[in-house]
């Protein structure tokens, strides 16, 4: 099978949430020495389709997450080989965490996932995690970059609560907020020095401040 | 603004709080209800909602939104001609709460609480409702597994006693489906505080208030602004 017609079956194995024949598909390519950025790349056009069926209300909620998982999944299985394309060890630490008042991680998952893809050492607190806990860790891990996720509305009073704690102990660090609902004003009223609203940009953008 | 004249405004409300809502809509007030389906996009609630205040009949001066932020749907909506008022509240779960107080309350207490009412249960809408699909489709094994997911990190689920008194079918549904997936059940009186304000005044800074010719921003629902 050409491999073209396997990036197309991937695709829609994703858009229709075929887990099974996705992960078939990845383990296939991976054997085939394929590129694992193209992988990624036809795995993020078929979760873009999953968004978007949702959005037209073919999808519930349900969809979405699934999508989320099997992506997931599927980094998982490409992790290695990302890895073995990198050089070299670590080159940078981030410091991770879901904000206080919120319990999701999904894309808190996704990104943790293509961060160690790039051998960046990641400290994930978990969801829920106090402002007084991230500063507890940043001052004993000594991380460089800052990173805060959080989905509902009440998470952005965290972030930014979070945020005036480091600047208060002029603790200085990148701090870099994550979500999905995320804008330009939401941006503003935590006080963060980078916000991003996809796993994938955020992850270009911790490599670009650890440079 | 204190003084509420229900011919010059008009209610609209999301489809999931019209039912708290309708037993104290006074007569003379007129109202749209928006189908519950558009959270799940934020934009196309947002042209749905600039759609339903630019169509208010010529007479309307005031339009009260049974909303709140929900996800930011409401950042950007334009006053046009009118005033428009709604609860400065994150999402319709404070709505139900009675005060954006309550709300932060129970999230503080139990952030992994999911919320059910008998209009949300009714709207079908829910990853409960969506099990039973899920299970014809999939088989029950999945649709559990799916489920689960979804519901990661929940610990909780609050059943919000609202004012009706038919509710029992409702409660013991949102009883069977925390023992299905494991939550620990709990039932939250709810207040119809926020709704009653809403409809009659006073308009004190629990509620967001934009005057003609404005638009709606993000700090508008945060006292302690930017």
């Amino acid at each position: 099978m050409s491999r073209t017609k396997t990036h197309s079956q991937l695709i829609s194995a994703i858009a229709d949430l075929n887990e099974e024949l996705a992960l078939n598909l990845i383990r296939e390519r991976l054997a085939e020495n394929d590129d694992p950025l193209i992988l990624i790349a036809n795995c993020e056009k078929g979760l873009q389709r999953v968004g978007e069926r949702y959005a037209r209300h073919k999808y519930y909620l349900s969809g979405l997450i699934m999508g989320g998982e099997i992506f997931y999944e599927v980094m998982e299985l490409i992790q290695p080989a990302m890895q073995d394309r990198i050089s070299g060890t670590s080159s940078g630490r981030v410091l991770l965490g879901t904000v206080e008042g919120d319990i999701h991680d999904l894309g808190k998952n996704i990104f943790k996932l293509l961060l160690s893809c790039y051998k960046l050492t990641v400290y994930d607190l978990g969801v829920d995690v106090p402002p007084e806990e991230f500063l507890r860790q940043a001052k004993k891990l000594q991380p460089d970059i800052l990173a805060l996720s959080g989905l509902i509305t009440k998470s952005y009073d965290s972030m930014r609560e979070t945020i005036r704690l480091f600047r208060q102990e002029r603790y200085r660090i990148p701090i870099v907020i994550g979500g999905s609902q995320l804008s330009e004003e939401v941006f503003h009223y935590t006080g963060a020095d980078y916000w991003v609203n996809k796993a994938d940009v955020g992850v270009k953008l911790c490599l670009r401040l650890l440079k | 603004m204190d003084q509420v004249n229900p011919g010059l405004c008009k209610l609209i409300a999301c489809a999931a709080v019209i039912e708290e809502m309708s037993p104290f809509i006074p007569p003379r007030m007129s109202y749209e209800v928006l189908d519950f389906g558009l959270h799940t996009d934020p934009e196309s609630l947002k042209i749905a909602l600039q759609n339903a205040i630019d169509s208010s009949a010529p007479d309307i001066e005031t339009i009260l939104l049974g909303y709140g932020l929900c996800s930011q749907a409401v950042v950007g909506l334009r006053s046009g001609s009118r005033t428009l008022v709604m609860p400065r509240v994150d999402d319709c779960i404070a709505i139900f709460l009675g005060s954006a107080a309550e709300y932060h309350k129970q999230y503080d207490t139990v952030p992994g609480t999911y919320y059910l009412t008998k209009g949300w249960i009714e709207s079908n809408d829910t990853p409960f409702s969506e099990y039973d699909t899920l299970v014809g489709r999939y088989g029950e094994q999945i649709a559990h597994r799916v489920i689960n997911k979804i519901l990661k990190n929940y610990t909780r689920l609050a059943f919000i006693s609202t004012g009706d008194n038919k509710l029992q079918y409702y409660r013991e549904h949102a009883r069977s489906m925390a023992e299905r997936f494991t939550l620990r059940y709990e039932e939250i009186q709810g207040s119809d505080a926020i709704i009653k304000k809403l409809l009659y005044g006073p308009w004190n800074d629990e509620f967001v208030i934009i005057p003609p010719g404005k638009t709606i921003s993000f700090f508008d629902f945060r006292e302690n602004g930017p």
